[in-house]
């Protein structure tokens, strides 16, 4: 059957734009050129979200806007802008999912919709986000950004890999050497099956989703009893009753003559299929409407309140943002090491939508979505794991591309202050502390300087100390620590800097934190040699000659480290000289 | 060729410089050159890092002894750190780029700059300056190999610890290997110059800290040493200690040292400045013992024929 041009057209430069910012972002080149616009028109996540950070989120006003569109124009929004909508249609007609005769959803399913709604904004006013589960926008990206972008990565790279033969031997260096980084994802099985799950739901009716379940669906519903545009039906219709058949969202009733306006996609299927040309749309028609399937008052309420205990439980369970961190009492996963500027907890957490677009944008991968580090509720926000690719220090994509501010937009200058936490050895696993052994890959990789070799006795080599000041969190240490499976030096969130607002650079010089990069230029000759030699004593060197095994002469070394008395000469990189 | 140049023998080589350091070097090493008519067995070359890259290696003999027409070339630099020639961290980039110069007149198929950095792949190529100050002499040549697939298997026989490795594809390839690393301190093996340079040549490093870092380097040399015909340290500026990239004191020795022997270049080095406040010998290097031990390569320096021109 043939579909009606204009949705097709506009669902296709829609869903275009959409991967367009989504690929787009994810590419190191397009760094700072734009945030995804497109983000910002999903209804719920702009109504939810500022509802629940009791803040008007500016970029978010296009979505509120979108709401506003249900007065004169209905659900057209899902019908051909929505690109969850078209991922489902795609994936109906890629699939070839066929209805199954006798599943169709009756009206209590579709109730379900409204109820979600209400749950969510009612979790929302006491201030907690359980929008990422349903929010259709975020959904679709975390589906595009963090399922299929990373597939088709894979391809791409993979054909490179194929083609390298053949570009090796043309000298074809450009191609020969090219290569499409692959990103990888916690939760990214979780999210395939959900769509999976989603997809299969077509069974039943085609965009059961948007009919069913979608909460932004419904908050459009909600103002679209009697668009301003919407369909009529003239006397020449004989009641064949093709368009009932064909409408994907069961909005026409029994009497083809009639609409269920809150159901209505604007989709125009009835006007193209309508064997009379009886079907169309206009500016307020004579039409009639029919029962849409609103949810008693009741029901709506008791959804809300559900919804509203949901963010209750979250307020007071073991996992609670609500708590103030470093208050007895408040449990932090170790592993919760949020992205630099990313605002305190609980104001993250009411404003993060998971959608996953600073995921897809991280050039290091770094940033992964969350099982349960931050909490039920807090699944799927975005934390740093260090042993997947450190932050990048010249990067601060993901403030820049977050829709919500939920991690704020910062300078690279002010991003490096933005401390995500702070590295610790781990003594027993360290090859330095606990082997003996010459390593020092976790002060060359960091760009900081935050790390500092050292003799001590207890060591034939010298071994790494973390300056904790020097330190923003950024894990390149924990990410090339050559100890296997956990890393000998992890960053936790201990002395994270977290500020809704203000100068994290500020912030930072008031706490005695000293952030800068590491690499130095070029000194004047003859300076002080810096930091614990690494050479043993020669044997029967004249004593001057033991000093510079001291520690290192600027570092806050405590008397206990000392010179070593004799250090073994056994194992230390430098042996004494033969003879 | 540098027939007019004067020789001079290390000492006058180091007096003239104005390397306090030099009067290190301990009069016990230094050995007066006798036979000038064949090719020494190193050469310091003072001057601006370009121009005493190239008198090094006429010194030796000229590109020509060690590159033939048609072959493959692969320098090996330091790129390993984010930052510019002024960071003392990373080879500068006209040595290298005079390198890849000096190849082509000796009529080098191709030749590629290759290193795996620990830093961040693309600001190592940009900011070291390296790349681009190869793009005019020969294009796309400059590449920092990350992925899995650029690598082959390769096996070391008699190898102590390390078997076998992922070596870069390009790198079993080649004909000629150029080591041209930055001479710089280095908190774990002492100093960082050929031989532990090669470390940027494999997919893998991380390991060698595990099984033993020292053995790792020599066995790695010992597989690439066939290969390596050129070792040219940049010790134009040396961090003597703090390294791999300090902070440390860097001194400015305006040398570049060139040898086809690589544990003799490391040798040498290791005499040009003190390290970490004191004066080491280069049997004080670990790995560079073992590479001697192993035969590849004589750290005698004492015994060495070591050349100086000037730039
Ligand atoms: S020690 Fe350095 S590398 Fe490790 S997290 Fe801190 S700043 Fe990053």
């Amino acid at each position: 059957m043939k579909r009606p041009r204009l949705q097709r057209i506009l669902q296709t430069l829609s869903l275009g734009t959409f991967l367009g910012f989504l690929g787009f972002l994810s590419f190191r080149a397009a760094q700072g050129i734009t945030p995804d616009v497109f983000l910002w028109l999903d209804p719920l996540g702009a109504a939810g979200a500022m509802l629940a950070a009791r803040a008007v989120i500016p970029a978010l006003l296009a979505g509120l806007a979108i709401i506003a569109t249900g007065l004169f124009v209905g659900r057209f929004f899902c019908g051909h802008i929505c690109p969850m909508g078209a991922t489902l249609d795609l994936a109906q007609g890629a699939l070839h999912i066929k209805r199954k005769k006798g599943a169709e959803p009756g009206p209590g399913a579709r109730r379900i919709k409204y109820g979600l709604l209400a749950a969510c904004l009612g979790s929302s006013a006491l201030g907690v986000s359980l929008l990422y589960w349903l929010a259709p926008m975020p959904l679709a990206t975390r589906f595009w950004g963090l399922v299929v972008l990373p597939v088709v990565r894979l391809g791409l790279d993979s054909g490179l890999g194929a083609l390298r033969p053949l570009a090796r031997a043309l000298d074809w260096r450009a191609l020969s050497f090219a290569v499409v980084p692959v990103p990888r994802f916690a939760t990214m099985l979780f999210v395939a099956l959900l769509f999976a799950g989603l997809f299969a739901l077509a069974r039943s009716a085609p965009r059961f989703w948007c009919r069913c379940l979608c909460p932004a669906g419904a908050l459009l519903a909600l103002f679209s009893g009697r668009p301003a545009w919407r369909r009529s039906v003239s006397p020449d219709c004989t009641g064949c009753g093709a368009c009932i058949r064909t409408c994907p969202m069961g909005a026409i009733p029994e009497d083809p003559g009639a609409t269920r306006f809150r159901e209505c996609i604007a989709c125009l299927r009835c006007v193209r299929v309508c064997p009379e040309n009886a079907v169309d749309f206009r500016l307020l028609p004579r039409s009639a409407g029919a029962e849409s399937f609103l949810p008693a008052r009741r029901e709506f309420l008791a959804a809300g309140l559900s919804g509203a205990g949901m963010a209750a439980l979250a307020l007071t369970g073991l996992d609670s943002p609500a708590l103030k961190e470093g208050v007895a009492g408040t449990i932090v996963d170790p592993d919760r090491v949020r992205p630099p500027g990313a605002l305190p907890e609980g104001d993250f957490l009411a404003r993060c939508l998971r959608c996953g677009e600073c995921m897809a944008a991280c050039p290091t991968n770094t940033l992964q979505p969350a099982w349960l580090q931050a909490g039920v509720w807090g699944m799927f926000s975005p934390v740093a794991e260090a042993r997947r690719g450190a932050c990048d220090p010249d990067c601060a994509e993901c403030g820049r591309v977050c829709p919500t501010g939920a991690v704020r937009p910062l300078p690279l200058s002010e991003k490096m202050w933005a401390k995500m936490g702070t590295a610790h050895v781990l003594r027993q696993k360290c090859l330095a502390w606990e082997w003996g052994k010459p390593c020092l890959v976790c002060k060359e990789v960091c760009p900081y300087g935050a790390i500092e070799m050292r003799r001590v006795d207890s060591s034939p080599v010298t071994v790494p100390f973390v300056l904790g000041n020097r330190c923003t969190g950024c894990g390149a240490c924990e990410s090339r620590c050559p100890v296997q499976a956990a890393s000998a030096i992890q960053v936790e969130p201990m002395g994270a800097l977290r500020l809704a607002e203000g100068s994290f650079e500020k912030a930072g010089r008031g706490m005695g934190l000293d952030i800068r990069r590491a690499v130095q230029t070029i000194r004047p000759t003859h300076g002080p040699a810096e930091g614990a030699s690494p050479f043993d004593p020669a044997p029967g060197a004249p004593a001057g000659a033991a000093a510079p095994f001291d520690a290192a002469p600027q570092g806050p070394a405590p008397a206990s480290f000392d010179p070593a008395p004799e250090a073994p000469s056994q194992s230390s990189p430098f042996d004494p000289p033969s003879k | 060729m540098s027939q007019r140049t004067p020789r001079l023998t290390r000492r006058d080589f180091l007096k003239t410089g104005a390397v306090a350091a030099g009067t290190v070097a301990g009069s016990g090493l230094l050995a007066p050159l006798s036979t000038l008519a064949a090719a020494p067995d190193a050469v310091l070359a003072k001057g601006d890092p370009a121009a005493a890259t190239r008198k090094a290696v006429e010194a030796l003999g000229g590109m020509a002894a060690f590159v033939k027409p048609g072959q493959r070339v692969v320098i090996k630099p330091n790129m390993s750190f984010a930052a510019g020639p002024d960071s003392a961290c990373n080879t500068h980039p006209a040595v290298i780029a005079e390198l890849m110069r000096l190849c082509k007149e000796a009529g080098a198929a191709r030749v590629l700059v290759l290193d795996n950095t620990l830093a961040d792949p693309e600001g190592c190529l940009n900011l070291s300056g390296i790349r681009a100050a190869c793009q005019g002499i020969e294009k796309d040549s400059v590449h920092n190999l990350k992925e899995e697939r650029f690598f082959a298997k390769a096996a070391i026989p008699g190898a102590k610890v390390l078997a076998e490795t992922l070596v870069m594809q390009d790198v079993l390839e080649a004909d000629v290997i150029i080591a041209a690393p930055k001479a710089k301190s280095h908190g774990a093996t002492g100093v960082t110059l050929a031989l532990k340079g090669m470390m940027g040549l494999i997919f893998e490093r991380e390991s060698f800290h595990r099984i033993g870092l020292d053995k790792a380097i020599v066995d790695l040399a010992s597989l690439l040493k066939p290969k390596t015909k050129l070792a040219v340290i940049d010790a134009t500026t040396v961090m003597t200690s703090g390294g791999p990239y300090g902070p440390g004191p860097v001194v400015k020795l305006d040398t570049v040292l060139a040898s086809a022997d690589m544990v003799a270049a490391d040798a040498l080095a290791v005499t040009l400045t003190p390290w970490y406040g004191q004066k080491i010998a280069p049997s004080q290097v670990r790995h560079i013992r073992y590479a001697a031990e192993r035969g590849l390569g004589r750290m005698d320096v004492d015994k060495l024929n070591v050349a100086g021109v000037t730039a």
